[in-house]
């Protein structure tokens, strides 16, 4: 797995270097960018949308929609000064949308997550210290689930290496409430992990 | 949006601990270990915490917790990662057909594509070699001879925050700071010096314009440091009319007019605008911006490189005319190494400039209400911003002040000089607003002084309006006072004590879980109420006066408070039930006619929501407060309050929703009731 999504993007221009460096500004067909753009943007897009309760399948569906909305987008002559940050946006009021529309195939219940954590046990742990795990992820999980939607999302988001400004860009709120929704999430994780 | 840096202050109540806690809060903390901070802000964090093993351990705590979701989230969707890997073969072949439909798009919108991405490109600090092997070589020849290197590259918007940054932290270099500048003004082929002195804290200035001619022949002046413009002869009386309409014209501040935060205010108002960097030798560097809306078709503002202190702005307005400000001294002074008489108030200054037989309509009220309604919503958002919406005894109004002409009026008492220099960065630009702000020893003093010694009569009024009635529907006062919600009295026995205790055996653990969520739900009263004031003053005819931009940063302003109120409101229901026990609930679920009304039946408009919201949330405090606090006469039925509190807590977890969504559509514009 990569390290967070921050580490691809250059310090305030959200559009992947790797995407503008090889394509030369205007050398690479439109679909080839976009195809170079899913290639870096899908992993991180993915794993955002798994913990934001989208099945394995409906997050591949939603990542391809996202990236044709993007193809529309910059072939209508779009901005592209935060592509990054736009591909999370689309994805995730997908996401809201389909969540909205049909009930969760993919949830973060607990037996999921034991079983989970079970199943991806580090097979060079031995018993005890797998039990030590298993009993930590099982208290991490309770006190996520405690979080409300928008805490778990700014997590989540952050997780993926987005600054406040572009967190708040992605669900249409303010910075500060971005960082109030931290300190809060931080809050009750710091307590359930006390508990 | 606001940057966190400047919402570091949490709400009131915390302000005012933090003002007696030595140490940092949690918000801080994570706000440095997200690099949320500006710079001079995360070394003082890093100074406390190298002397502070409380802060230290606290903050480890916080890195421990990022660590554990990191690791949490890593685990949760690893098996699921092999799943995905047909896709993009599918993908691949969607966006061929889609390709293939959609066809290649005009010559023009290519042409705009690449001229974007090469603008993107330049922005990469990043330099890809390969690319630009030659101009590389090139630039660093060039560099080597101008030591170019040494000047940092920002962005546009760090170059402003740095600006503002940089004002703030001159300002706080002194105790009691009187800000020391002389300009050079040049519009058309008038030039003026101006020189100001300024009291940041006292909200006071005092100016003297020069007229010049030719190579800087001072043609006529006024003899001394004046304020009243009867004192002005009337070369330089017209100057600096038109100098004033001139800066009118395009929304900025004639008070200071050399301000990055005013820059700063206009350059985020635009939706469009075009931004060019430059560095002019490693002294200075350059934000040119270019835009078509507004009066202002170009603007550029100059700051040293060193400390990002502005220096120099050149405007050029939709219409051709051209100002052009360059700062030919400034200092910080201390109030006590000045002659402070230089302060002194005018008297009557609207008699008197009314007696001038001038034609220049200098005092024109000219402002129409969309202008103030515009002014005044960006007032509510610095103030927002600064979480001094919460409950601080702020409030908003219209009026004709000392400039003459109609201003939104800031005026209020805060906690302390700090809280009040915060208030004043915030809000330092918006045009067409007057502060008046003090603190309580300010606010004091001057109450006890004699009435005829009484210099800013506003703010002792303040004072005594902080009992004043509550702000109903459009009016030329905006009451932001007096709605604090009330402090808890303990007068009686928890109805939940039992329950408490059984929960919580250690009376320290007890105390705090009641503290906590007591704060829980008065911070979401101090919610309600702010969307309550937001509800009573922007009816559907007041919002007709806002542009489509104003409307959605309202929009915001709203989805804002609602969305801390959801958190608390989420949060007090978890705490609470996990008090209830079966004796408590037998009563079962309430009955479908105490169940709220949909919004959707309840409130034809967001207006109507808040009002049910408010109302909720009330029942929220009152019977939280009685159940876990005690508040009030001892509770004769408990589970007629637990019943309460469910219901109130089942009707916000359907209208907040509601509400959010509401204001999430253009909502505003079409109210679906205009006679509420």
């Amino acid at each position: 797995m990569k390290l967070e999504g921050r580490h691809i993007l250059s310090a305030d221009l959200c559009v992947p270097p790797t995407v503008l460096g090889q394509e030369g500004q205007s050398t690479l067909k439109l679909e080839e960018r976009i195809t170079q753009m899913y290639d870096e943007l899908h992993e991180p897009v993915y794993r955002y949308l798994l913990c934001r309760s989208a099945s394995p399948v409906d997050a591949d569906d939603i990542i391809q929609e996202t990236f044709l909305r993007l193809y529309r987008h910059l072939n209508a002559g779009g901005r592209e000064d935060n592509i990054r940050s736009w591909v999370f946006r689309v994805a995730h009021n997908i996401n809201i949308n389909e969540l909205k529309r049909r009930s969760h195939l993919f949830s973060d219940a607990p037996d999921e997550v034991s079983g989970l954590e079970m199943s991806q046990a580090d097979p060079t742990l031995g018993p005890e210290e797998l039990f030590l795990r298993s009993e930590k992820m099982a208290r991490i999980h309770a006190a996520i689930c405690t979080l409300s939607e928008q805490q778990k999302q700014c997590l989540y988001l952050r997780a993926e290496g987005f600054r406040y400004r572009e967190i708040g860009e992605i669900l249409g709120v303010t910075i500060s409430t971005v960082a109030e929704s931290l300190r809060r999430a931080v809050k009750k994780l710091i307590m359930g992990s006390h508990a | 949006m606001h940057k966190p840096s400047e919402n570091r202050n949490n709400c009131s109540a915390e302000n005012k601990k933090a003002n007696q806690n030595p140490h940092l809060s949690d918000e801080q903390l994570l706000l440095a270990l997200d690099g949320e901070l500006s710079a001079h802000e995360a070394a003082q964090v890093e100074v406390h915490v190298a002397s502070c093993w409380a802060c230290r351990a606290r903050r480890e705590q916080i890195e421990k917790v990022i660590g554990d979701v990191v690791d949490y989230r890593d685990q949760l969707i690893q098996p699921y990662f092999s799943a995905s890997t047909g896709g993009r073969s599918r993908f691949v072949n969607q966006l061929e057909q889609l390709a293939a439909k959609v066809g290649q798009p005009p010559l023009w919108k290519r042409v705009l594509r690449a001229t974007r991405g090469l603008w993107a490109f330049s922005q990469i600090e990043v330099l890809r070699y390969v690319w630009i092997g030659a101009p590389v070589v090139a630039t660093l020849a060039f560099f080597s001879f101008t030591r170019f290197w040494h000047v940092p590259k920002v962005s546009a918007s760090e170059l402003l925050e740095n600006a503002q940054s940089s004002e703030v932290l001159a300002l706080r270099s002194v105790t009691k700071p009187v800000v020391y500048q002389k300009l050079r003004i040049r519009d058309g082929n008038q030039t003026v010096t101006r020189t100001i002195y300024r009291d940041p804290v006292g909200v006071r200035q005092a100016d003297r314009l020069d007229l010049v001619e030719g190579a800087g022949e001072k043609v006529s002046s006024n003899a001394g440091i004046r304020r009243r413009p009867q004192d002005q002869p009337d070369a330089v009386h017209t100057a600096d009319a038109e100098l004033q309409r001139t800066f009118f014209t395009a929304h900025l501040s004639w008070q200071d007019p050399l301000s990055p935060a005013n820059y700063s205010a206009w350059y985020n108002s635009l939706d469009h605008r075009q931004d060019d960097v430059t560095t002019s030798g490693k002294d200075f560097i350059t934000l040119k911006t270019t835009t078509s809306e507004g009066a202002i078709a170009e603007a550029s503002i100059t700051v040293r490189s060193a400390d990002f202190h502005p220096v120099a702005e050149d405007l050029r307005l939709q219409d051709g005319r051209r100002v052009e400000i360059h700062e030919l001294a400034w200092d910080i002074l201390p109030m006590d190494s000045i002659n402070v008489a230089i302060f002194e108030p005018e008297p009557a200054l609207y008699e008197a400039v009314n007696k001038r037989p001038t034609t220049v309509a200098l005092q024109s009220p000219g402002l129409t209400e969309t202008e103030l309604a515009e002014a005044e919503l960006r007032v509510l958002v610095a103030i927002h911003a600064e979480k001094a919406d919460l409950g601080e005894q702020i409030e908003l109004d219209r009026d004709i002040p000392r400039s003459g002409q109609r201003s939104v009026i800031v005026r209020g008492i805060v906690s302390t000089p700090e809280r009040k220099n915060d208030l004043l960065a915030a809000l330092q630009g918006i045009p067409h607003v007057e502060l008046r702000l003090q603190t309580i020893e300010e606010a004091q003093s001057q109450q006890n002084q004699p009435p005829s010694d009484i210099r800013l009569g506003a703010a002792p009024q303040a004072a005594q309006e902080v009992s004043a009635q509550e702000y109903e529907f459009p009016g030329e006062s905006f009451e932001a006072t007096a709605h604090e919600p009330p402090a808890i009295i303990i007068a009686g026995r928890p109805a939940f004590e039992q329950q408490l205790e059984e929960r919580f055996p250690a009376a320290e653990a007890r105390a705090a879980f009641v503290n906590e969520t007591v704060e829980l739900v008065q911070d979401a009263m101090a919610q309600a109420w702010a969307l309550r004031r937001l509800g009573n003053r922007y009816t559907p005819d007041v919002v007709k006066e806002l542009s489509v931009g104003s409307q959605q940063t309202l929009a915001l302003l709203i989805r804002d408070h609602v969305s801390v109120l959801r958190q608390d409101v989420d949060e007090v229901r978890v705490r609470v039930s996990s008090l209830f026990s079966p004796e408590f609930l037998r009563s079962g679920p309430p009955p479908a006619s105490d169940l709220p009304l949909s919004p959707e039946t309840a409130a034809s408009d967001w207006r109507g929501i808040v009002m049910s919201v408010f109302s909720e949330t009330q029942r929220v405090n009152d019977n939280a407060s009685a159940l876990l606090a005690g508040t009030g006469e001892t509770l004769s039925d408990p589970q007629a309050a637990v019943r309460e509190l469910q219901l109130a807590l089942a009707g916000l977890e359907t209208q907040l929703p509601a509400l959010s969504q509401q204001v999430g559509e253009p909502f505003l514009n079409e109210p679906k009731n205009n006679g509420r």
